[in-house]
């Protein structure tokens, strides 16, 4: 096993209140894997991160490298590589010096830190910039100095501290394919702190979701994505049509869609539902349907490879979909048009019982 | 660095009558007695002045200012940067206050700092048994007045470290330590290269200050010629004796390395803002 | 709070942190607080009636008011003059600038004994303007309250400017900018925008220059001699109670000085941390 955390508890104490910044959290990363810990700021996860590399000590709990029980053992003596959020390059240090130091504290030879070092520079694509000083460098060459330094006395365990969080859009859409590739060439167990959902989706074995210093949900991305487990999941990754409903005579209506109230779906009367669907599990067609619903285009905007539409139905019923960019012309949809609709599937919380998601259940709805 | 501001709408008139005024007052303030100074000392001429400057206690109290001017640095260096850092870097009881107590050498008055000493390490004094056992003489001898100087220069390079150290952050050293390196290394290696500049500048300070400290040394020294008389006790002195050759070239030569300083000084303020 | 089996073992470094501490305060204790505690002890050895009697004898109270009302208007002079110092170096842009940002520093880079020297050169009959205002005005300069008000002013002239010149470089032009075109004139725009911007490091400034004036020693003794009733500040004439051996009047005096730097410096950190606070 990669890293086992176990019951791990962190409360910062500030002069007026108590911040309990990680509540007994457990979870796991398989050896060679790259996880990402994804949530807003605050939720814990930087807490998490600097808990294994033993910059932050646990209130309680455990943390393993490698199979070692780590939790007592002081950061140097750890193995981690730590890729900071600011960089945290050493500003007084050529580039190839940041990239040596570690190798230098563990008393490497000189010819085999030279090889090393120079080993990384290539692989990097920072072969030229050696001499160099961190303030010489962009913030795309930062970031890939810090984690070649990170990666040079070959850790056990990668640590990403929102490693690209102070990069803009472009290039850090470049560097994150690109951590992909080297951590698939490299093979290095690697945790990755993250807010932007996009991110920890696109390049992760597994996600784990975090809000409140506690784990809402760990999966693969399409499982996170698909079958969210709680509603802070279903809100944070990826976007959501929600809807508030109560049960009526048996029923739960929304816009022009009807569930049985018991049966599949198991609620009560007068239990007030939180339902949601993905703009993307929507059907939608220009031509008339006798099974489908029907609505009109309110507004159409661009996404690039996709179309963005507000669709208003029957009943006020109001909602977005996201609909390929083809799809839209071969339909001939436009601002206005009449269509017709089908949405896949719905997902609901029952706020009177808790927050676990669950699917709807269509069974007898009727058209 | 400070921003350039767009200068449209200045009236010109403004500007250079503001401009000038401050010229004028700082020609008057400073230009005027240093020019004055030296205009005198060369109408003294280089035969009196050297006759009155070629002593050999004039020379030993050269020498021991230098000598008290590089305890100061070398204490308040290595003491002044462990404070700035257990300021910066720890949070304790009583750290705000202590805070507060930092610029106080700043405040008093030299006579009061000497005289503490004296009451401190003289007859009946809380510390006269550590000078009877030390065999030591604090009061009227060198180390009394270097304790002196050491109170006096406290503050500069605990106040200019401190801002750099909590500028630079400890994400380097926190970085450093997941590479493996423990705490001297990380200090020489990483801390001390970053707070070099702002060290160096209150080094500098220090040193000025030390140079030209008077009356906690005067009065903790008592100033006796040949044995306890520093540079500027000895122009103290020259003056009183009217031997004015010696008093003025003494203090030019005191000026000068002030200005060496300052020259050194503006150097690390623009490095330590880089 | 309760101790658990997995509450971690104190670490080596946490160890260290503790011993890094504890030299650190007792260097400070050693240097800055015992000796202070000496001098309180001995100041008060005889009850309260004696220090006061020591403070009201006519030449300490004599001392101590010239000192207060030399330092009080050099701190008001210097407050003026250094506001504008700091809004010339920060404001303008103009051929010998840098140099006149170097030369601000050169009175804490002089020896204050050299400056009283060159203030006794200079304004002694022998030379230009003692000379002038002898013949002309009549005016006596040196061993006089006008030398010491000299003296104080040029050994305290950088700490007002270091003070503000840093509190307007932060400032945003665009609300001087604003200012004016609401109408508001230059000056208006001074005393209504970068003004109450830069007020609290202005005090901090005169304050502080005023807590070092009291206590100044070195530029003062060469310059105002050593006249009681007439040219003796509350500094010399410690000096003087000291040469000749009255302890008590020492002490009592010094208690007294003490007890207004500490007070300053004190009000002083209020007011930044307050300032601080106000900007986070």
């Amino acid at each position: 096993m990669g890293v086992v955390v176990k019951n791990l508890t962190k409360t910062f104490q500030s002069q007026k209140t108590d911040f309990a910044a990680v509540r007994d959290v457990s979870f796991e990363v398989e050896e060679g894997a790259l996880v990402a810990l994804l949530g807003p700021s605050g939720s814990g996860k930087s807490t998490i991160l600097r808990m294994i590399a033993g910059l932050e000590q646990p209130d309680s709990g455990e943390i393993f490298l490698g199979g070692e029980n780590v939790t007592r053992l002081a950061t140097q003596k750890r193995g981690v590589g730590f890729v900071f959020q600011n960089y945290a390059l050493f500003k007084q240090l050529t580039v190839f010096q940041n990239i040596a130091f570690g190798l230098q504290v563990q008393g490497a030879p000189r010819a085999e830190i030279k090889g090393r070092v120079s080993e990384l520079l290539e692989l990097l694509g920072l072969k030229d910039l050696g001499r160099r000083y961190p303030h010489q460098l962009s913030g795309g060459q930062r970031q890939r100095v810090a984690l070649a330094r990170a990666l040079a006395p070959r850790p056990k365990v990668l640590l990403l501290d929102e490693p690209f969080g102070a990069i803009d859009a472009k290039i850090r859409k470049e560097l994150r394919e690109w951590l992909r590739t080297l951590h698939d060439e490299m093979h290095v167990t690697s945790l990755f702190v993250t807010h932007d959902q996009e991110e920890a989706l696109e390049i992760c074995d597994h996600i784990y979701v975090m809000n409140q210093g506690v784990i809402e949900q760990g999966g693969t991305p399409e499982e996170i994505y698909k079958r969210p487990a709680t509603e802070f999941v279903a809100n944070f990754v990826g976007l959501m049509n929600i809807h508030d409903a109560v049960v009526k005579d048996g029923k739960l209506s929304i816009g022009p869609y009807s569930f049985p109230g018991n049966g599949g779906n198991g609620l009560a009367e007068g239990d007030r539902i939180r339902v949601f669907f993905r703009p993307q599990d929507i059907y939608i067609s220009g031509a008339s349907n006798a099974y489908a619903m029907h609505a009109r285009i309110v507004r159409r905007s661009f996404l690039g490879v996709s179309i963005k539409l507000e669709i208003e139905a029957e009943h006020g019923f109001r909602f977005i979909a996201i609909i390929p960019e083809h799809v839209f012309y071969n339909e001939k949809l436009a601002e206005g048009a009449a269509i017709s609709y089908q949405i896949e599937e719905f997902h609901y919380v029952n706020l009177r019982a808790g927050k676990g998601m669950k699917k709807l259940v269509f069974a007898d709805y009727e058209i | 660095m400070a921003k350039s501001h767009p200068e449209h709408r200045q009236n010109p008139w403004v500007k250079y009558g503001l401009i000038t005024a401050v010229a004028a007052y700082l020609l008057w303030l400073l230009g005027l007695p240093i020019f004055t100074l030296i205009r005198h000392t060369v109408e003294i001429g280089a035969g009196r002045i050297a006759e009155e400057l070629w002593q050999s206690e004039v020379a030993h109290a050269f020498a021991l200012t230098v000598l008290l001017s590089l305890g100061a640095v070398l204490f308040n260096g290595v003491f002044g940067t462990l404070v700035a850092y257990v300021m910066v870097r720890q949070r304790f009881r009583g750290r705000a206050l202590i805070n507060a107590i930092l610029d106080l050498p700043f405040a008093v008055s030299p006579v009061v700092v000497g005289y503490m000493l004296i009451l401190l390490f003289g007859k009946a004094g809380w510390l006269q048994g550590l000078a009877e056992w030390t065999g030591i003489s604090w009061v009227f001898a060198w180390p009394g007045m270097l304790v002196a100087t050491l109170f006096v220069t406290f503050p500069f390079v605990v106040r200019e470290v401190m801002p750099v150290l909590e500028e630079v952050g400890t994400e380097q050293e926190e970085a450093a330590r997941t590479l493996g390196a423990g705490g001297w290394k990380i200090f020489w290696r990483i801390t001390l290269p970053g707070i070099r500049w702002g060290l160096l500048y209150g080094v500098s300070l220090t040193l000025a200050r030390a140079l030209g400290e008077f009356g906690a040394v005067l009065v903790v020294g008592a100033g006796v010629s040949g044995s306890t008389e520093t540079a500027t006790i000895y122009v103290y002195r020259a003056m009183e004796e009217r031997m004015f050759g010696g008093a003025y070239a003494a203090s030019l030569i005191l000026i000068g390395f002030s200005f060496l300083l300052l020259l050194g000084m503006e150097w690390f303020k623009k490095r330590s803002n880089v | 709070m309760s101790t658990t089996a997995s509450l971690p073992t104190l670490r080596s470094w946490d160890v260290k942190g503790w011993g890094l501490r504890a030299v650190a305060l007792s260097y400070l204790a050693f240097l800055l607080l015992l000796p202070l505690a000496a001098l309180v002890q001995d100041g008060f050895r005889e009850g309260p009636g004696v220090f006061f009697a020591n403070i009201f004898r006519p030449t300490a109270w004599a001392a101590l008011k010239l000192t207060l009302w030399t330092s009080a208007l050099m701190a008001a002079v210097n407050g003026v003059i250094g506001t504008l110092t700091a809004y010339v170096l920060v404001r303008y842009r103009f051929f010998g600038k840098s140099l006149l940002n170097a030369v601000v520093d050169l009175p804490f880079a002089i020896p204050t004994l050299v400056t009283g020297v060159m203030l006794v050169i200079l304004y002694g009959p022998r030379d230009l303007l003692g000379g002038f205002f002898h013949q002309h005005f009549d005016w006596k300069i040196l061993f006089a309250p006008p030398a010491i008000v000299l003296a104080l002013l040029f050994v305290n002239y950088p700490i007002v400017v270091r003070s503000v010149q840093p509190v307007l470089e932060e400032l945003d032009f665009a609300e001087e900018e604003a200012a004016a075109t609401l109408g508001a004139s230059s000056w208006r725009t001074f005393w209504r925008v970068v003004f109450p911007a830069i007020r609290p490091a202005l005090l901090s400034g005169v304050l502080l220059s005023f807590a070092r004036a009291l206590g100044e020693f070195g530029s003062i003794v060469v310059v105002a001699g050593n006249l009681p009733l007439r040219s003796q500040t509350a500094a010399v004439y410690v000096w003087g109670e000291i040469e000749s051996e009255n302890r008590l009047g020492a002490s009592a005096m010094s208690i007294v000085l003490l007890a207004c730097s500490f007070t300053l410096v004190l009000f002083v950190d209020w007011l930044q941390r307050r300032k601080g606070r106000g900007r986070g």
